[in-house]
């Protein structure tokens, strides 16, 4: 009885198949049970569908009083800007990056800071003094 | 269809009007999407403040990346998409500062009690909401208070449709047992 209360509740929101679907309807001819127990979902499914709850009365002027200090143009002004720099920015990294393998052959730290012609002991000022 | 078909073309015009800067078709949008998105806000959250202020966010948000919005889905399940996210991030501001309860909440604001205790039913179904687990909610509230598929329920989720199907019966085992419990 159990898989068939289960293959009832998946009737009413996903596709049985011909099988399933002649099972089901057999279930349900034979079992009184099984027939209240869609009757009674059915009840509960109507019940959810029908409540209707609202937002205290002038929600939509609260709404429109808190949108009159917002400009979209500006709000979408701004986001194209700031995609503009980001994706600039980010190529301005990539092209340093290319330059520095095509010339050092190597994206190690040491290349990135340019200190691979120096002895450890003299990285290490020039980093500090940078 | 036609009916969709008109409805869908009435909302691009006022988004592209809204993009334009013109307030009074926003105001329209608001207007005809108020009750959608209370159900799906005071659905998940009751009958609180928390649920106004996530329900005004909800089209303030949506203003503010208005030109975000490509059409590719409804405008409906656009703001649902957003007032379930925002539904969903209260509910874990709530766990994580241990909240009042939802029935706390509800006692604490009498004076939002008339918005949902329009009936016993509405009372019911609030109570029973409130004692199912947050996945269950949000797949109750998008596919039986609010009526989207069950594809456009896994849509607003982001969730396989698998997902959703599963949870849909496990809700609705769940809300069966909670409901003959509330009526004793």
């Amino acid at each position: 009885m159990e898989d068939l209360k289960k293959l009832l509740l998946r009737s009413f929101d996903d596709e049985l198949n011909i099988a399933e679907k002649q099972r089901l309807e057999k279930a349900l001819g034979e079992s009184p049970e099984l027939r209240d127990e869609q009757a009674a979902i059915e009840s509960m499914r109507k019940m959810f569908g029908k409540v209707s709850p609202e937002f205290e009365a002038g929600f939509s002027k609260r709404v429109m009083q808190k949108v009159e200090t917002i400009n979209p143009k500006t709000s979408l002004l701004i986001y194209s800007i700031f995609k503009r720099v980001a994706l600039s920015g980010a190529a301005a990294i990539i092209a340093m990056l290319i330059s520095i393998y095509y010339t050092d052959g190597s994206l190690s730290l040491d290349a990135l800071y340019g200190l691979y012609e120096y002895a450890p002991d003299e990285a290490a000022v020039s980093f500090f003094n940078l | 269809m036609g009916r969709e078909i008109k409805a869908y073309d009435e909302d691009q015009q006022w988004v592209q009007e809204v993009a334009g800067g013109n307030q009074q078709a926003f105001s329209a949008i608001v207007k005809k999407y108020e009750r959608m998105i209370a159900k799906v806000a005071m659905g998940m959250l009751g009958n609180s403040p928390d649920a106004d202020d996530v329900g005004q966010e909800t089209f303030i948000r949506f203003y503010r990346s208005i030109g975000q919005f490509k059409g590719d889905s409804s405008l409906g399940t656009y703001l649902s998409r957003i007032a379930i996210n925002l539904s969903l991030n209260e509910l874990k501001k709530r766990k994580s500062k241990q909240w009042l309860s939802f029935e706390d909440k509800f006692n604490s604001h009498p004076k939002t009690e008339d918005a949902f205790k329009q009936s016993d039913t509405a009372e019911l179904v609030n109570k029973a909401l409130e004692k199912l687990e947050t996945e269950f909610r949000s797949v109750v509230v998008l596919r039986l208070m609010q009526g989207f598929s069950t594809k456009e329920t896994a849509q607003i989720l982001k969730l396989p449709l698998g997902t959703v199907l599963s949870r849909l019966s496990r809700a609705q085992e769940k809300l069966r047992v909670i409901i003959i419990d509330l009526e004793k």
